[in-house]
């Protein structure tokens, strides 16, 4: 357990919590048995055990597995308790306002996608869950409902978002549609190559080559890309599996060839597999302590969504789906004991907050323009991983700020062109669109202030770790003019702040 | 350029689906589901369909393409042009002509078979999910689980498992199947082959009592072994082959049960 927490301590560059990463490492084992317990098939060990494999960052092969669909398997586990429990589940409900009075949660407001209707639901305790924000940058390897949502509106009730600027690049996403492109495939021997054939890992990692760590992969690749080293002048290099043989990569890598296959028409037992660096995490969130506590009474938050904070300035792979076990648990057990000990929230709150969000949603399915949000959407996003990608410095994200505070501009000026109340996905599509500039220019201005280089935040000007100044969580608290930034030290005193080398 | 024909329907405010026609860009590897996502924020934010993860994970944007039931993300345009497709048996909506569609020139998109419409490409799935829901798909264990330890499993027992485990519920199998069609009572692929899941898990305590449970019109006996279901499943969980099984097993229940009387 000290190991894991160490590990995971180091991978964040120090900027973790050292209690909550306590709790982490100390309830792991106690969390994937009770998903086995509770029907999860995990891959096992010839003792009938579950297995653990070797991850990045790593001092010991430690990660429980199910093939290479660890995810799905405990989704659908869980899905299968929730049914078991009888528990009622709102399908295609989306939230459109958190409700706080003095306060303390009373409750949210809802848009049922299917009938077009808002609805209040009265609740003294709410978690949200809604994942990461990884879609407010282009080339991300997330699913397309990766926009923060829980996070914006967190933060439109007072609470802080932290450390929003931590934004994990993965190495090796497909060119074209970011899919990802998993770390296994250079632990088999794949090997890059820029447009000249040349392995250039040589010249950033000699020794480690394609196996550095995962920050320096991609910091190498955009390097090659960024010189014209890309294949074809484009923006992609190829990772090359085909001089491993048909047998082994449909033995080893049968998903990553599917993959291949389906979404970019080739097949890498005899093609280069296409890559470029992509978003792929979010290490910021919602501010809360290891029981999911926000500093609103009532309102939790858990998972990508959260930042507890576990993971720092970087995470380590194969705790992202640990955090969502571990305090998910945790954050559960705190609300419902929570809303068990509150009074119910009074009505009358609700009601005003419903009829403020349908003058307010009546007004959004009012606004005819011809400026689109979805193509300001697309701006963004690619606005966001050019200025505040793999790379920064102030010059680059200075002028990125300017560009996006203007077309954040643009967005009050944008319309919608359908106005029905069924499944209406302009009207929650602009709502999202504007959860997605709140956090854009949150994560740009906290990136821009952070004048250092620690995990996955690379400044070419500041390319030092600085922990006189910086070791510390950024908290972004919304302001009439925009957000405040705020400066908390982490929790230490467990692990030595130490310099990160591998 | 590369055009779409979109099935586009309300029902209720609607008098009668119609067919809309979109050109989209034609890039490299861009998918139907990519081909949607340009049209709703460049063309036409009317149009509705389904998605999350469009990496062929989540199973929300299953439809029809070129009359074949397809996930959206995983299917690319320039693949659906000319490109062999999996022969299934056909019924009501795969089969047939749609009326002024060019299938040399045009790529076909029209909402999932054998659900509601709720509009455009977006499908009721609510007895889906409710049938799901109906074979108990959850591990029952013998006992209490052992403190502090994992339950132990055979590797093979792993693997034989993993085809079924696969499943994302995406209801391809669903929308591609006769029976399901005709019969709304019966059960359809998906949720018969989460039972098998929970049959061949060693685990799980009720080994032949999910087939007992199962043995009737609206569960295994009501599958014709068409096997439609197989061909257009995206993770290879081939439904129709696990309830074969549960009907081999029926059978040699019935067989045993005779016997002893």
């Amino acid at each position: 357990m000290e190991s894991h927490a160490f590990d995971t301590v180091k991978g964040s560059d120090y900027l973790a919590d050292q209690e909550a990463v306590m709790v982490l490492a100390g309830e792991a084992p106690d969390r994937v048995r009770e998903m086995e317990h509770w029907g999860t098939v995990f891959s096992r060990a010839e003792d009938g055990r579950i297995a653990q494999r070797p991850f990045g960052g790593a001092g010991y092969p430690r990660t429980a597995y199910a093939q290479d669909r660890t995810g799905h398997n405990l989704l659908h586990t869980l899905y299968e308790i929730a049914m078991r429990e009888g528990i009622r589940v709102y399908d295609e409900f989306f939230v459109t306002k958190l409700v706080v009075s003095g306060g303390h949660c009373s409750g949210l407001i809802a848009l049922d996608i299917k009938e077009g209707q808002l609805h209040s639901i009265q609740a003294s305790s709410i978690v949200i869950a809604t994942g990461g924000y990884g879609r407010v940058f282009a080339r991300s390897t997330n699913a397309v409902i990766n926009n923060g949502d829980g996070a914006a509106l967190a933060y439109r009730v007072g609470v802080p978002l932290e450390d929003m600027e931590f934004i994990q690049f993965h190495p090796t996403t497909l060119y074209g549609t970011n899919i990802l492109i998993s770390e296994g495939v250079r632990g088999e021997g794949g090997h890059l190559k820029n447009s000249g054939g040349e392995r250039f890992m040589a010249r950033y990692a000699a020794k480690a080559m394609e196996l550095a760590p995962r920050d320096i992969v991609a910091r190498s690749i955009q390097t090659e890309i960024n010189e014209g080293r890309g294949i074809d002048g484009q923006p992609y290099v190829h990772l090359d599996i085909t001089h491993l043989g048909a047998d082994r990569v449909k033995e080893r890598l049968p998903g990553i060839r599917e993959i291949c296959i389906h979404f970019s028409g080739l097949d890498p037992i005899d093609t280069p597999i296409p890559v470029q660096p992509g978003q792929h995490y979010s290490m910021g969130g919602v501010a809360c302590d290891p029981d999911g506590a926000t500093e609103v009474a009532g309102l939790y938050a858990a998972g990508e969504a959260a930042c507890v904070s576990v993971h720092g300035a970087n995470r380590l792979g194969g705790n992202s789906l640990l955090e969502t076990l571990v305090f998910g648990r945790r954050a559960g057990v705190a609300a419902a004991a929570h809303a068990e000990a509150a009074p119910l929230p009074r009505d009358a709150e609700l009601v005003a907050a419903l009829r403020e969000e349908v003058a307010r949603i009546n007004e959004i399915l009012s606004r005819d323009s011809p400026i689109r949000h979805g193509v300001l959407k697309e701006e963004m996003r690619e606005l966001m991983f050019h200025h505040f990608g793999v790379y920064r410095d102030g010059t680059t994200m200075k002028e990125g700020l300017e560009k996006l505070r203007a077309l954040k501009v643009r967005m009050t000026e944008a319309g919608i062109d359908y106005h029905g109340n069924v499944y209406n996905q302009a009207l929650i599509g602009f709502m999202e669109v504007e959860y997605m500039f709140e956090l854009a220019e949150i994560i740009a201005l906290s990136a821009l202030v952070r004048e250092e280089s620690r995990g996955s935040h690379s400044r070419l000007d500041f390319p030092e770790r600085d922990d006189d100044r910086w070791l510390a969580h950024t908290m972004a608290y919304q302001d009439p003019d925009g957000p405040r930034l705020e400066y908390v030290p982490p929790t230490l005193g467990i692990f030595e702040v130490k310099e990160r080398v591998y | 350029m590369m055009r779409l024909r979109i099935a586009r329907y309300e029902p209720g405010r609607d008098p009668a689906p119609s067919y809309q026609v979109y050109d989209v860009s034609d890039t490299p590897g861009q998918t139907v589901l990519g081909a949607l996502f340009e049209i709703q924020d460049t063309q036409d934010g009317s149009l509705a369909f389904r998605y999350s993860c469009r990496g062929a994970v989540c199973g929300s944007c299953a439809m029809l393409i070129d009359k074949v039931p397809r996930l959206a993300c995983r299917t690319q345009l320039q693949e659906v042009m000319g490109a062999a497709v999996p022969r299934l048996q056909a019924f009501g909506p795969i089969d047939g002509e749609t009326e002024g569609w060019d299938p040399e020139t045009e790529v076909l998109v029209e909402p999932l078979p054998n659900f509601p419409i709720i509009r455009d490409l977006v499908v009721d799935m609510t007895r889906f999910w409710d049938a799901t829901e109906e074979v108990e798909p959850w591990l029952v264990p013998e006992d209490e689980p052992p403190k502090d330890r994992e339950r132990l499993m055979e590797h093979e027992e792993v693997l034989q498992l993993e085809r079924l485990v696969g499943c994302m519920m995406c209801g391809l199998c669903s929308g591609s199947c006769p029976i399901v069609h005709e019969d709304v009572e019966f059960l359809g692929p998906a949720a018969l082959a989460k039972a098998r899941r929970f049959h061949e898990d060693p685990r799980d305590v009720r080994r032949d009592s999910i087939i007992e449970m199962l043995d009737n019109e609206e569960g295994i006996r009501g599958c014709d072994l068409v096997y439609n279901c197989v061909k257009v499943c995206p993770r290879n969980v081939a439904p129709g082959g696990a309830i074969r099984k549960m009907k081999d097993d029926a059978e040699r229940l019935t067989n045993l049960n005779n016997r002893g009387v």
